[in-house]
Parts: structure tokens; sequence; C-alpha cells
């Protein structure tokens, strides 16, 4: 068997309790990394804008895209171009990023 | 995100939410990760540089709740955990996927008689997490 990550789901359960209400809601997640948070919670979004500074952990998103209105672009949440699609989020998530 | 920039990070994201919107942050606490054998702790990783960063984005959230950038909402704490069969492959990885963090020999060597002493031993990386909700302090 591989690597199994928090198998139980208890980040995204602590995710849950903090955003209870993501429909419709447009969500940017910084340091997104592979996806493994983004797939417990887009499909609840109404839009998802990721971003990560590795170019090898968006690809693996990309491999195994997350269900919902998923968008993941290779940035550093300090850069000066985000190419953001919104001029502003209803929820912004550190995910392990800060 | 190097630590000088977790401060900026934070203005950048306060200067990015909606009306009503919540910045959530997650990140490792300062207590180090360590290795479970069959639920109890056989030693901690190799991770000073990692736990200095922790303390940094701690104290750069400390930083943004002082100078009123944002208030906490809301906050909890819960176990992130990584099993593998053997140690190798946790060794493995952490080596190939967390920066400045390694399993030592010694840990390796307590894993390893840990399974040889009992072959149905479940082995995981524990790690402590916070999470907070905060709301831009100047809006509702």
């Amino acid at each position: 068997m591989a690597i199994r990550r928090d198998p139980d789901g208890l980040e995204v359960l602590a995710l849950d309790a903090m955003l209870p209400d993501l429909v419709g809601r447009r969500v940017l997640e910084v340091g997104c990394g592979d996806g493994r948070l983004t797939r417990r919670y887009a499909h609840r979004a109404g839009s998802v804008y990721a971003i990560d500074p590795d170019p090898s952990r968006i690809a693996a998103l990309e491999a195994d895209r997350p269900e919902g209105d998923v968008a993941a672009r290779v940035a550093g949440f300090l850069d000066d171009d985000l190419g953001l699609p919104e001029p502003a989020f209803d929820a912004i998530i550190f995910s392990w990023s800060l | 995100m190097p630590a000088e920039g977790m401060v900026h990070a934070l203005h950048r994201a306060h200067g990015l939410l909606a009306p009503g919107g919540r910045l959530v942050d997650l990140h490792p606490s300062v207590e180090t990760a360590r290795v479970d054998a069959n639920g109890a702790s056989i030693g901690t990783l190799d991770a000073e540089q990692a736990d200095c960063r922790h303390a940094a984005a701690d104290a750069a959230l400390a930083r943004a709740l002082n100078g009123g950038l944002f208030v906490v909402e809301s906050e909890a704490d819960f176990w992130f955990w990584t099993y593998g069969d053997t140690i190798e492959e946790l060794r493995d990885h952490v080596h190939s996927s967390w920066r400045h963090t390694r399993v030592g020999a010694p840990l390796i060597a307590r894993a390893q008689a840990a399974v040889q002493a009992d072959r149905s031993t479940v082995l995981r990386i524990a790690e402590h997490v916070r999470i907070t909700r905060l709301r831009p302090a100047d809006r509702r």
C-alpha cells in the first residue's frame, strides 16, 4: 500500500467547521500543493482558484483534477501578477503555506 | 513562504477578501512532528528549521492581530496523520515532500525494532495542526 495522508479526513472536517457554507463562494487556496485538500472541498464551492509555486505539484493536481469549478496556476502568493480571475474572494485558505 | 513575507501575505489576503470574506489559515503547530508506533510516540522528526518556520507563522499571525489587521473568529487543533507500511516508506515520503525535515537514523531504528517485535505494528507520522478563521478587523 502507498502512503495514506489523513485517511480519516480530519483536515477537511476542521475546514468544514471553519467554512460551513461554501456554496456559491469564490475561494482562493494559497499553497494548494497536489490538491489533497482541494479535492475534498472544491465540489461544494462556487469556484476555486488554487495556486502553488511548485510546478510539479500543480501538475499532480491537474492529473487528478478536483471536482467542481477549479482553476490552478503555478504562482507564489507574493508574486506581482497572480492572474486572479476575481478582484475579491469570499474565502482565502492558507493551506499549510504561511 | 519566507518568514519575512508572511506579514506581507496577510496584508495581501486582507486586500483580496470581499465584504464578509474570511481567511482560514492552516499550519502545523510548533509541536514537532513525530512518528507513532501503534499510536504511541517513538520519537520526533529532525525538523529544527521547519519548527522555526511554524514559529514564524505564529509570530506573523500575532503581528497581524496586534496590528489590527484581523481578528480571530474561531480556532481549533487537529491531528494530521500520514500512514505508511514501513518506516522506510515514511522516510522517503518525508525526504521527497517536506522541506527541512528528516527522519533520523535513531528513529528509524526504533521503528524497525517495533515492527520486528510485532509485525502488525501500525506506523504513522503525527502532525499537530492549528486552524484559524480570521475576519478583517475593519469589516463584519
